[in-house]
């Protein structure tokens, strides 16, 4: 199922799809890993800052940022 | 003196290895006009003399931050005669954007392969000479909290300041894209203001990137309204 990385619940593991952003905010979050095809999880969830495992690194993002972040989290739970 | 800056992303032990380089001695400022600190200390391998420059630590070397906008100033414009690349062994992939971005400056990389020991508890074999290979440029293995490979790093310094070599490798973006590279680096090669300064194939990469500080420095340039039409 596809939603928003800001969706995805605590402990939730996807795989990212899509990101729907601006130039600048796209090029950012390749650099920082959040590049099509790559896994995720959710470390803590929101409202507010969502903290996210990336390529080995714990990366917090806006809430607004992780909206623009589309995942795929297989089989809804 | 050769001239070394030293560059890595956050957290890969930049710093002890500049310590373990220089003794702990640095003489400590800020870069001109900006609050970010600046470290330069003195290192002597087999009698030569060396000037190491700490660099901020950064994840890329887009010019979006003051730390990266002062890294990639420094390696363009003072031209250092080695760049030596701390890398985290045990976040392999992550680091190698940087190494990547730094060939593509054409800077003369050396890159150090930092918490060796930490990626080999992970379970992870990195086979050094194969990554010099791929990447042209010497990898050095090391540890810096126990100061291994420090030795091995001062004589690839070294070697590497006296062959200037410049790494080979290219990526390659792809038709469409290599097909503008080639025509704004044509169109480059006209002012030598441009040339001169700054690698042609990169500064033609950042401006289909709409860099903003590339394109304020081709914006004054007299070969600009044609540049505007390749990327418009």
């Amino acid at each position: 199922m596809k939603m928003p990385l800001a969706m995805l619940p605590e402990g939730g593991e996807a795989v990212i799809t899509s990101v729907v952003a601006g130039r600048g905010l796209a090029r950012r979050l390749y650099e920082m890993g959040f590049v099509r095809g790559e896994r995720v999880k959710v470390l803590r969830a929101g409202p507010g800052p969502v903290l996210v495992l990336v390529k080995g690194s714990r990366v917090a993002l806006g809430w607004g940022v992780a909206m623009k972040i589309i995942v795929d989290g297989g089989e809804a739970p | 003196m050769i001239r070394v800056a030293l560059i890595g992303n956050p957290n890969v032990g930049k710093s002890l290895i500049f310590n373990n380089l220089t003794g702990g001695r640095a003489h400590v400022g800020n870069w001109p006009g900006k609050t970010v600190e600046k470290k330069v200390g003195k290192c002597v391998h087999k009698g030569v003399e060396m000037e190491i420059i700490d660099l901020p630590g950064v994840y890329s070397l887009t010019a979006r931050s003051v730390d990266e906008l002062i890294a990639r100033d420094f390696i363009v414009e003072e031209k250092p005669d080695v760049v030596v690349d701390i890398a985290d062994a045990s976040n392999l992939e992550r680091n190698l954007y940087l190494t990547v971005q730094l060939i593509e400056l054409e800077a003369n990389v050396v890159v150090a392969l930092n918490k060796s020991d930490l990626a080999m508890d992970m379970g992870y074999e990195i086979d050094a000479d194969e990554l010099s290979r791929l990447l042209g440029v010497p990898v050095v293995p090391t540890v810096a909290t126990t100061k291994q490979g420090m030795e091995e790093l001062k004589d690839a310094i070294v070697k590497a300041a006296r062959e200037r070599k410049k790494s080979p490798l290219k990526i390659d973006y792809g038709r469409r894209a290599e097909a503008l590279i080639e025509r704004l680096e044509e169109l480059i090669r006209k002012d030598p203001m441009l040339s001169q300064r700054y690698p042609t194939r990169w500064l033609a990469v950042r401006l289909l990137e709409g860099d903003e500080d590339v394109l304020r420095k081709v914006r004054g340039s007299a070969v600009w309204p044609e540049v505007a039409e390749v990327i418009r």
